[in-house]
């Protein structure tokens, strides 16, 4: 019976770490050249939030500015509510990126959308990640 | 009986307080962020305001130079307007290399934190700009 206990109580330990640390389980990457969006990159899911885990965001030779949204509707029109300022893209680009969901996170049922800004020739590379629940 | 009962029991109290630390120590996600634009020299400005008997755990950001001539932060906590009291600094006054940026982050509450009731500041110097992300916990 103790020995029964005992397991019980261990796995009681562990399960509420495995279910505190949602990991960012989706990734997206996609390629553009010139202004863009709002772009759906995430869409939303009924009684559930987008948690943006992080991105890495390169351009090519041309300036590119961009900013991150949530909303409903198609791409983000309802609800708009902006995640992530718009925001010049340095040279170097950004890599920003956690294992695990916290910070940036949208409004339950709540779709993810980029929007960008530069010139007609501007290309940009992004991978996009985050966890859904 | 009362042996092997007193054993199991030291071990299941022994495994609730390194569970418990953990919770404790670990579990805390940073769930706070905000974002902001910076333009030139700026005295310190409140970018997360003390609650009571908390500290700010910051948990990270990213700084970004985008615009202009090099621009240099700082961070620093305190109490009063501005964090103009009991200042300390936190981050000390570095540059952001012009066209670069700067990513620094965690998931969980680790590392630079303020005392309890204390605010979160940052200050610039120079003639550039930066786009900045905060990320914290408070607790």
């Amino acid at each position: 019976m103790m020995r029964l206990i005992l397991v019980l109580f261990l796995l009681s330990s562990i399960i509420p770490n495995a279910m505190a640390r949602k990991v960012c389980d989706q990734y997206r990457s996609t390629s553009t050249v010139g202004p863009q969006g709002p772009i759906e990159k995430v869409p939303g899911k009924a009684g559930q939030r987008v948690y943006l885990c992080g991105y890495m965001i390169l351009k090519g030779a041309q300036d590119l500015e961009f900013e991150v949204s949530s909303g409903t509707g198609t791409n983000c029109a309802n609800n708009h509510t902006i995640l992530i300022p718009r925001i010049s893209i340095p040279a170097t680009g950004i890599v920003n990126r956690i294992a695990y969901a916290a910070g940036e996170r949208t409004e339950i049922g709540h779709a993810v959308c980029l929007q960008t800004w530069g010139n007609a020739a501007a290309s940009l590379n992004s991978v996009f990640y985050w966890a859904q629940f | 009986m009362l042996g092997w009962f007193s054993r199991t029991l030291a071990v299941l109290v022994l495994l609730a307080a390194v569970t418990l630390a953990d919770e404790a120590v670990a579990q805390k996600g940073c769930d706070r962020f905000s974002a902001a634009e910076v333009t030139g020299t700026n005295p310190p400005i409140v970018r997360v305001s003390g609650l009571e008997g908390k500290s700010v755990y910051l948990c990270g950001y990213v700084i970004i130079h985008s615009g202009g001539t090099a621009l240099e932060f700082e961070l620093t906590s305190g109490i009063g307007d501005n964090c103009q009291t009991n200042t300390t600094i936190l981050i000390p006054r570095m540059g952001i290399p012009i066209g670069s940026s700067l990513v620094n982050r965690i998931p969980f509450a680790y590392g630079e934190y303020t005392p309890p009731g204390h605010s979160l500041c940052s200050q610039t110097f120079g003639n550039g700009k930066l786009n900045t992300i905060f990320y914290w916990a408070q607790y």
